[in-house]
């Protein structure tokens, strides 16, 4: 666990005991729902990780790497932005692949194009998202995520 | 039988990937264990992650008045409730779905659409674990614009993605709520 979590984990437990101390009865109640949003969500939550296990199989980072490295950068930058959004890499693995790139001589515009999509836009999460906060939110979120994204990394390029 | 068609029709998502792996296990029994193995590392993220942020979903959903959430996130929150966004979503743990139910029940408990999109996003891209990671990899500078940038952008994202959609569009919250009761 990393430190980030193990606060999640004091904060979670801080807080359930301010609650315990001031209402025993709701607090009792609110586990009960935390176990039942649980329920309602986990079979969705563990088909898109097992589906994100899947893809990664059929584009490993090699892959993702061959494509962020491509010497036309405005090609290189829509297709990296794209498998940002279809992937979902944890920021260890991430990090380190495009770094290397970068040490190779790589135009940063993909990489910036590559990393923000990562984790801004989510196909993969897009059931859970829509199913949470409608169709049109997560549409909308998604698709601007992915236009800002490219702003940010054109923008990147020109004053790196 | 209904019963399963209704469990299988409720599981959509999972019916579809599970009966990918049965085929590639048949097909490819290599790349079926690789994908399996892939799927671990966020099968044990889920699982360190996700139990805290259940409760604490729960915990905000039954014993924080509504007038607090409303007071510091929802439309006439201003300043202080984007700076108050900004700090939930860049101090988190876990991956961005980890927000979702947190975030539903903000916003059914007061919160603005736009301070929703700016604690999703920057629970995507701002988190401090992930700057640190970034700028050790990719240096300082390139951190730190990046940083700027997509703070720029998410702020103009929140407003945007508010002109669209209101807090009536996200789906029948209420009913949800009961149900879960």
């Amino acid at each position: 666990m990393d430190l980030f979590t193990i606060l999640l984990w004091f904060i979670t437990i801080i807080l359930f005991i301010v609650f315990l101390g001031k209402d025993k009865k709701k607090t009792i109640s609110s586990m009960k729902m935390a176990k039942n949003l649980m329920k309602n969500m986990i079979g969705e939550i563990i088909a898109v990780l097992f589906l994100i296990g899947l893809i990664l199989t059929f584009i490993p980072p090699h892959i993702i790497k061959d494509f962020m490295g491509n010497s036309k950068v405005i090609l290189s930058t829509i297709v990296s932005a794209l498998i940002g959004s279809i992937t979902l890499i944890p920021a260890f693995v991430a990090f380190p692949l495009v770094g290397s790139l970068v040490d190779r001589g790589a135009s940063i515009i993909p990489i910036a194009s590559f990393l923000t999509t990562l984790t801004m836009v989510g196909i993969v999460t897009f059931p859970l998202e829509k199913k949470n906060f409608g169709t049109k939110f997560a549409v909308i979120r998604n698709v601007l995520s992915f236009v800002f994204a490219l702003f940010i990394s054109f923008l990147m390029g020109v004053l790196i | 039988m209904n019963n399963i068609l209704m469990k299988i029709k409720k599981n959509k998502l999972l019916t579809l990937v599970s009966l990918t792996y049965l085929i590639l296990f048949l097909v490819n029994t290599d790349k079926a264990i690789l994908s399996v193995k892939n799927s671990m590392y966020y099968v044990k993220e889920m699982l360190e992650i996700m139990p805290a942020i259940f409760v604490i979903t729960a915990l905000i959903e039954k014993n924080v008045p509504k007038k607090v959430i409303l007071n510091n996130l929802g439309e006439n929150s201003g300043f202080k409730g984007i700076i108050l966004s900004f700090i939930l979503g860049s101090f988190s743990a876990g991956p961005i779905y980890a927000a979702f139910p947190i975030c539903r029940t903000l916003i059914k408990k007061g919160a603005s659409v736009s301070n929703i999109v700016i604690i999703l996003s920057s629970w995507a891209v701002i988190k401090v674990p992930m700057l640190l990671n970034e700028a050790k990899f990719l240096g300082i500078k390139f951190m730190f614009l990046r940083w700027i940038l997509t703070i720029i952008s998410i702020l103009c994202m929140s407003y945007l993605v508010s002109l669209f959609v209101k807090r009536s569009n996200v789906p029948n919250i209420e009913k949800k709520i009961i149900e879960l009761n």
